[in-house]
């Protein structure tokens, strides 16, 4: 039949074409790394972004003031060296000399005044950074290789602030001539690695600076411009896509590698997989404790007995994981082992603190009811997100063993927004990631509480004094001792639930040599990475 | 014209009466049987579901998790320790009434606009394909996220926003099929004779188009289980942990590799109900379609 | 002819107004400020929001807003997306050359494969080959993309590493998307076309022609396909719409650029700018692919006629 013979035909010519370009082998060259990244990219411009992705991305692009590896040891990166004073409401920084940035601008006190006011101005919209800064005053050039940051109070989580690329100084020559398009299409900064080109949703190439040779012998082993001379950041959503491209050698490296193909990946002798215990907060559950019944202390304390975290870990993350014990996670500096036996797991418990608060199930039907009205809670989550799918799905299951009715409302994004920061919810989810533990304002200080990150609504001046104290000492032995508090008083107000402490999982081939993870773990760097053999 | 037609039904069949003679037809073709009976067993696997079934749908047990079918769960268990049968057999009912009520209600409305629109012509049917035309511009997601914030988030309103982003098809097919078919001989007959306008497009025009429809419509079932599903992404539909076939293909795909059965037997479900209703939409063709023999 | 075709092109213009306007409107209905969106899960006082809102133009009053983009467009100015600050018409026209591709790509594999088997399965009506051919077509229509493209990515890219997985640019990485969304429609196509043949097949001027004694492969195609091409037709350009602005999942999966990613993304961040851009492009292609159908259907059917 013609039809059939016509089929056959433009089928085996497509084949022959397949084949002849199947010839061409996919493999990157040795010079050259693929990285198959996660998240989108928001903007370019790491004072300003909100996105992980442009934190790791920016970060070879970009040097800090000081190194931080590991958490809490600071090393000289841009500053060569640094005091702070006895109330650490001033910092001075000694500059390194010699370093430009890639469009020949020096750097200098200038340029740090220059970046620090810019992400202090709020016309600049900087989000991260932002708060990073805390209680930022001024800037003063004492000379060009002096500068001293002032606060108005004292800001003792500043070092690690300056660790970070959000606060990594950019190039004032490059910000003024782009105006409104400096982070759209370029960025410059002092870092290994130049931005070549972007294309949203879809890449970020980066080259190697030639001129570069104020690395961190320390560190990295090395002073001189990178080994690798490119680097492209290919942004892959489908999780299982990205570990197609890894597993087909289109890319060598991939983060947020999904909890079911660990096991597999780390039983292959062609690639290694990274397993970091994530720093920060881990996967949480908020109460609202300005709506009803979260409002009720004994309803929030419930919930906090009913979940049973070891199961949650083995269904929603494949096992990988440890409980969630406090707003910290186990690595981080200010984590106080002692919160493992604030909230157990405990049903009957649970149970019992119901029936005493009057929550009785009279009906028969399995959820409590008093005075006529259910004990009802309502969730939010974006039900775009498999995970906080999973994980509200899980949640319903175990608080109806205690007579909870968990009402599930998974929503689009801007859904989402809208009903949680009007505060309609009664519950939500939360994971966050810091290096310092003074991240938790964002979770505890009533500034937060209106709309903002603090979901919980939950207002304490005993909460607000612990947090600006700990904040204000830089003797880390009074600080942990505060921060120990801080959760002790969380636990006691049942504010939040916490569920998992999850790992950071990245997955390389096994040819990748060099890699250091900066960050506590977050910030993969490149710059003294190369391909072995 | 119409005696060719009859040559080549048997002779007893003119004894018969025509509505016999429509229920003979029916029964000799095997394929519409078939079709009828597997859909049959559709409807009450989803009626009678929980008592066919002996796990319950919903219930978490982690060590149960992600097993292979095997002889206590036929289907294997999901992520989650439930087991899948289960789940398929409570998913019909939910499923069924996403994929058939959506497409009803657009190739209702749809059909309908198009033969209009393809009949009558003139600024009629330019008002009507533009009308069409902005329908189709207008993204689907759009359409859902709008439906989510006046109406609401439930399974009814996903057939709505489903059943609406597939109207123009049926309107476009219904329309250009008219054209086709409004210059034939007896149809202009029948206007000449002064037939009630209702009457010429349900008789005369409906039966001659109806066949590419019905196909449409039937591959439309799948598409539109599918479709509700993507829409859950939104918040829109079944919340988990109801069992809908379209959801659990959509999550399970996260363990196509490591535990095919998952998303495997939610998709041979759908499947296996758009071919049943494919057949039973080929008899309904042969019934209505007065030129078509087989 | 030139008449009609005048009267389609100025209908065009109320249609793309028409759709733009509806969209704008929708947009603004459903919850959400794109201020909130751009600014994320961080600390943001009600100053910031204001900032954000200022330069995104939010505050003016929605026909403002709406008649101000209208004198842009005319200027040939589409505005800079509300969430990356890039020129709207730089974003749509750098995915445009990829997602063009993929759909042609997708809808002749569709129609080599759907009209073929369609066409083998009218004529082999009743035998085995016409089961199997169906049960094909079944298991395309049934399938979703994800699962396909899935499929193909294990396939070819990670045991045969014959196929890149992602991106676009090149052969090798456009045809498992091509196929996973060809095949895909190729399944209704087929069903569709065997329909069409067997109710053309079936009437009496093939008989007539087959008493003739006239070639069978010239009876399928002078009079048999012509006829049964009205239906195909309305699904092939519908299709190719549909692939235009909707193949969204399979432009995820395989990470392409797209326009279907962009419109979605823009839509679900409430990017007011890169969303009416879009709308005007994705609207104008509709209306010509309709124009093109509608021309087709009187060079097919001899029988149809417009007024």
């Amino acid at each position: 039949m013609l039809a059939r013979r016509r089929l056959a035909t433009v089928l085996a010519l497509m084949l022959v074409l397949v084949m002849a370009l199947g010839a061409t082998p996919i493999s990157a060259q040795s010079n050259e790394l693929h990285y198959g990244i996660y998240n989108n990219v928001d903007t370019l411009d790491p004072n300003v972004t909100t996105f992980s992705s442009v934190g790791i991305i920016m970060m070879q692009v970009f040097n800090p003031l000081v190194y931080q590896d590991p958490l809490g040891t600071f090393h000289p990166g841009l500053a060569t060296a640094w005091e702070i004073n006895e109330d650490a409401t001033e910092y001075t920084f000694t500059l390194r000399e010699g370093v430009t940035f890639h469009d020949g601008t020096p750097f200098n006190a200038e340029a740090v005044k220059f970046t620090f006011d810019r992400i202090a101005d709020p016309e600049t919209v900087s989000q991260l950074g932002i708060s990073l800064l805390g209680p930022y005053q001024e800037t003063e050039v004492i000379d060009d290789y002096t500068v001293v940051v002032r606060f108005s109070s004292p800001y003792a989580p500043f070092l690690n602030s300056v660790s970070t690329p959000y606060l990594a100084p950019t190039s004032p020559t490059a910000v003024e001539t782009l105006g409104d398009d400096y982070g759209v299409t370029s960025v410059v900064g002092t870092g290994p690695f130049r931005l070549e080109s972007y294309v949203p949703n879809s890449e970020v190439v980066l080259t190697r600076y030639e001129d570069y040779n104020w690395g961190s012998e320390e560190l990295f082993g090395m002073s001189g411009p990178a080994n690798f001379e490119r680097i492209v950041f290919r942004i892959i959503q489908e999780p299982a896509t990205r570990l197609a491209a890894l597993e087909s050698g289109e890319v060598q490296f991939i983060d947020d590698v999904p909890e079911l193909d660990v096991a597999r990946l780390q039983e292959d002798p062609n690639f290694e997989v990274i397993q970091i215990e994530q720093p920060g907060h881990g996967y949480s559950l908020m109460m609202n404790v300005e709506r009803e019944p979260t409002s009720e202390l004994a309803v929030r304390r419930a919930i906090a007995h009913a979940i049973n975290k070891e199961g949650l870990i083995e269904v929603v993350f494949n096992g990988y994981g440890t409980p969630g014990c406090s707003a910290l996670t186990k690595v981080m500096f200010g984590y106080d082992p002692a919160t493992c036996d604030y909230l157990l797991y405990d049903p009957e418990l649970s149970r019992s603190i119901l029936e005493e608060a009057g929550w009785v199930d009279s009906d028969g039907d399995g959820i409590r009811e008093r005075d006529g009205q259910p004990l009802q809670i309502q969730h939010w989550y974006r039900a775009d997100s498999p995970l906080n799918v999973a994980l509200a799905t899980y949640m319903q299951a175990e608080l109806a063993q205690v007579g909870i009715e968990m009402v599930l409302n998974g929503a689009s994004q801007s859904g989402y927004f809208d009903a949680v920061r009007a505060g309609e919810h009664n519950t939500q989810g939360w994971w966050d990631t810091w290096t310092d533990p003074d991240g938790m304002r964002v979770l505890f200080h009533s500034s937060n509480a209106d709309g903002g990150t603090n979901r919980n609504r939950y207002r304490s001046e005993q909460m607000d004094e612990l947090l600006a104290a700990a904040a204000s000492t830089a003797n880390p032995d009074e600080r942990a001792e505060l921060y120990a508090q801080v959760q002790k008083l969380a636990a006691d107000d049942a504010v939040m639930v916490y569920l998992v402490d999850p790992y950071i999982f990245y997955a390389s081939v096994a040819s990748l040599d060099g890699v250091t993870y900066l960050g506590g773990g977050n910030l993969p760097y490149f710059y003294a990475a190369s391909f072995s053999g | 014209m119409t005696d060719t037609v009859r040559l080549n039904l048997p002779a007893s069949a003119a004894r018969h009466s025509p509505s016999r003679r429509l229920l003979l037809r029916f029964g000799r073709s095997l394929n519409v049987l078939v079709g009828t009976i597997v859909l049959a067993i559709m409807v009450l696997l989803a009626i009678f579901a929980p008592v066919i079934t002996t796990y319950d749908p919903v219930q978490i047990t982690p060590q149960l998790r992600l097993r292979p079918p095997d002889a206590e769960h036929i289907f294997g268990t999901d992520d989650f320790g439930r087991d899948v049968f289960t789940r398929v057999a409570y998913g019909a009912r939910l499923s069924l009434q996403v994929g058939i009520i959506s497409v009803t209600l657009a190739a209702t409305i749809g059909v309908t606009l198009g033969i209009i629109a393809g009949f009558y012509g003139g600024w009629i049917d330019s008002v009507i394909m533009r009308l069409i035309d902005v329908m189709l511009a207008f993204p689907g997601i759009l359409l859902a996220l709008v439906i989510v914030a006046i109406l609401g988030r439930d399974l009814t309103n996903v057939m709505i926003a489903v059943g609406i982003s597939s109207i123009p098809v049926y309107a476009r097919m219904a329309r250009g099929n008219t054209l086709s078919v409004k210059s034939i001989d007896y149809v202009a007959a029948a206007q000449a004779i002064g037939a009630p306008t209702g009457r010429i497009m349900a008789v005369h025009i409906l039966p001659n188009i109806i066949a590419p429809l019905i196909v449409v419509a039937t591959n439309g079932v799948a598409g539109a289980i599918i479709s509700g599903a993507a829409l859950s992404f939104l918040g829109l539909g079944a919340q988990p942990p109801t069992p809908e076939w379209g959801i659990m293909l959509s999550e399970g795909r996260l363990y196509l590799r490591q535990a095919w059965w998952v998303t495997t037997f939610p998709g041979l479900a759908i499947m296996i109900t758009v071919m049943a209703i494919n057949l039973m939409g080929d008899g309904l063709r042969d019934i209505l379609d007065p030129r078509l023999r087989l | 002819m030139t008449r009609y075709l005048i009267n389609r092109l100025l209908q065009a213009v109320p249609t793309v107004l028409l759709v733009s306007i509806l969209v704008f409107l929708m947009l603004h209905l459903i919850p959400g400020d794109p201020a909130e969106i751009f600014l994320g899960e961080r600390q943001t006082s009600p100053e910031q929001l204001e900032i954000v809102r200022e330069q995104m133009g939010l505050n003016r009053p929605l026909h403002v807003q709406y008649l101000d983009y209208l004198a842009n467009v005319m200027r040939g100015n589409l505005g800079n997306s509300l969430n990356n600050g890039r020129p709207v018409l730089g974003e749509i026209l750098t995915r445009l050359p990829h997602t063009l591709e993929l759909t042609i790509a997708a809808l002749a594999i569709s129609t080599i494969i759907g009209i073929g088997v369609g066409i083998i399965a009218a004529l082999r009506h009743n035998t085995i080959i016409d089961t199997v051919a169906m049960m094909l077509a079944l298991v395309g229509i049934s399938m979703p993309v994800y699962w396909s493209s899935l499929l193909l990515i294990v396939l070819f890219s990670i045991n045969l590493r014959w196929l890149p997985p992602i991106g676009q640019g090149s052969l090798d990485r456009l045809i498992m998307p091509a196929l996973a969304l060809g095949l895909l429609s190729a399944g209704s196509l087929a069903r569709l076309v065997r329909s069409s043949m067997l109710e053309v097949l079936s009437q009496d001027y093939i008989l007539t022609a087959r008493s003739k004694g006239l070639h069978q492969r010239r009876i399928i195609f002078r009079h048999t396909l012509r006829n049964a091409l009205i239906p195909v037709i309305t699904i092939l350009g519908l299709t190719f719409g549909q692939l235009l602005s909707g193949a969204v999942l399979t432009e995820t999966i395989f990470a392409r650029l797209g326009l279907g990613r962009m419109y979605v993304e823009a839509i679900l961040n409430k990017d007011f700018t890169l969303v009416q851009g879009t709308t005007l492009f994705v609207a104008l292609a509709y209306v010509f692919i309709n124009i093109a159908i509608d021309v087709l259907y009187v060079y097919v059917d001899p029988r149809i006629k417009y007024d």
